[in-house]
């Protein structure tokens, strides 16, 4: 609404008479309640109509881009709360909350950049990981489930390439991952995101799992037992010639998700094993390299 | 999470269903604040239709930080609806 009124002289009454926007808010002023429901047919005008301004994502694309999407909003949140002394409170990684989401947004630039969105460098560090997250989900949800399985740069401290279908469930990850750390930052108690969003989450993780395991050539299986919601039975062959399994793992869904991030120390990490006790100490090392810092 | 971000979230990730949830809750809010401003139910139509469909075609241009869902249809539909009882 146009403010002019306030210093040209007009007075409230006349301006009022002028401005379409405050004589329709003046005129529900004396009406509280205003709902009344419109003609049923006007839902399917209002879908149909949006269904040909903007295509909805496909399956296969929402199944990735609405949990990235649900934990960029966490994070926003969460980040519009903080105030200075917040931003530069020393965190146990990339120095300080402001250095971490910096760090975020560097590690989300590779797979935004894939799909064309160009973050503008010098931009502060929420704006730029808050404008680069928005657009690269705009991007992705208009494009087809084709485009999932092209192969992007990942995150991680070992250079590693994956399917964009995995590079966002990466991101999902990372930005769940970096929430908790703000949460932990400022005092409250950490989240999880829904049980299957948890579940693509662990599965790419086990995924990415035999590469990371350390010493001789093994042609053995883990099965991993994760529970809670989400949670089910995987059997990870650690080569191609795996012939049986060597160790059961069992485990909390959502602890095996921040093993892979490494905020569970490996040698705290609660586990139950059945076999190779050796061979599951490893497996439990190799996930907390998985993470993203 | 729950609320006005996870439907701001899905709206974003391009999921039909949030646009019909939001619809479902607030419809009436934004068409009953259009009828009592234009005092014509074609034109309350089409400022609802504007108005669901613009949350659809540009879902960043809410911003859960700012303020209610509610709040930015319902203020959203007192615009469309003084410019066209302006323009008739």
């Amino acid at each position: 609404m146009t403010d002019s009124y306030l210093y040209n002289g007009q007075s409230a009454d006349d301006h009022v008479g002028s401005c379409p926007d405050c004589s329709a808010a003046i005129t529900l002023l004396d009406q509280p309640d205003p709902a009344a429901v419109p003609p049923a047919r006007l839902r399917e005008s209002v879908l149909s109509k949006a269904r040909r301004r903007r295509a909805p994502a496909e399956v296969g694309v929402a199944e990735v881009a609405v949990p990235y999407a649900e934990q960029v909003a966490l994070m926003d949140e969460l980040l519009a709360e903080l105030s200075v002394r917040q931003w530069n409170s020393p965190t146990a990684r990339h120095g300080t909350v402001r250095g971490m989401i910096e760090h975020l947004a560097a590690n989300d630039a590779p797979v935004a950049w894939f799909l064309g969105v160009r973050a503008p460098e010098p931009d502060p560090a929420y704006r730029r990981w808050r404008e680069q997250a928005g657009s690269l989900l705009q991007r992705v949800s208009a494009s087809t489930g084709a485009l999932l399985g092209a192969e992007v740069e990942l995150a991680g401290a070992t250079p590693a390439r994956g399917s964009l279908r995995h590079a966002l469930i990466q991101r999902t990850f990372e930005t769940w991952t970096h929430a908790d750390d703000v949460r932990r930052q400022t005092g409250r108690p950490p989240e999880a995101p829904p049980g299957d969003h948890v579940r693509m989450i662990a599965e790419f993780g086990l995924a990415m799992l035999p590469r990371a395991v350390r010493g001789p050539r093994r042609d053995v299986s883990v099965t991993f037992v994760l529970t809670g919601p989400g949670g089910g039975t995987w059997t990870v062959p650690l080569s191609s010639a795996s012939d049986r399994v060597a160790v059961l793992l069992a485990a909390d869904m959502v602890d095996f998700c921040r093993l892979l991030a490494n905020r569970w120390k490996p040698g705290c990490f609660p586990y139950a094993a059945e076999g190779d006790p050796a061979l599951a100490r490893e497996v439990v090392r190799a996930a907390a390299t998985l993470g993203c810092d | 999470m729950g609320g006005d971000a996870e439907l701001s979230a899905r709206l974003v990730a391009g999921d039909l269903d949030a646009l019909a949830a939001a619809y479902d809750e607030h419809s009436a809010f934004v068409y009953g604040v259009a009828v009592q401003v234009t005092r014509n139910e074609v034109f309350a139509e089409e400022v609802t239709q504007d108005v669901f469909v613009a949350l659809w075609e540009e879902p960043l241009s809410y911003d859960p930080r700012l303020g209610s869902l509610r709040g930015w249809l319902v203020s959203r539909a007192l615009h469309e609806s003084a410019v066209r009882v302006k323009v008739g």
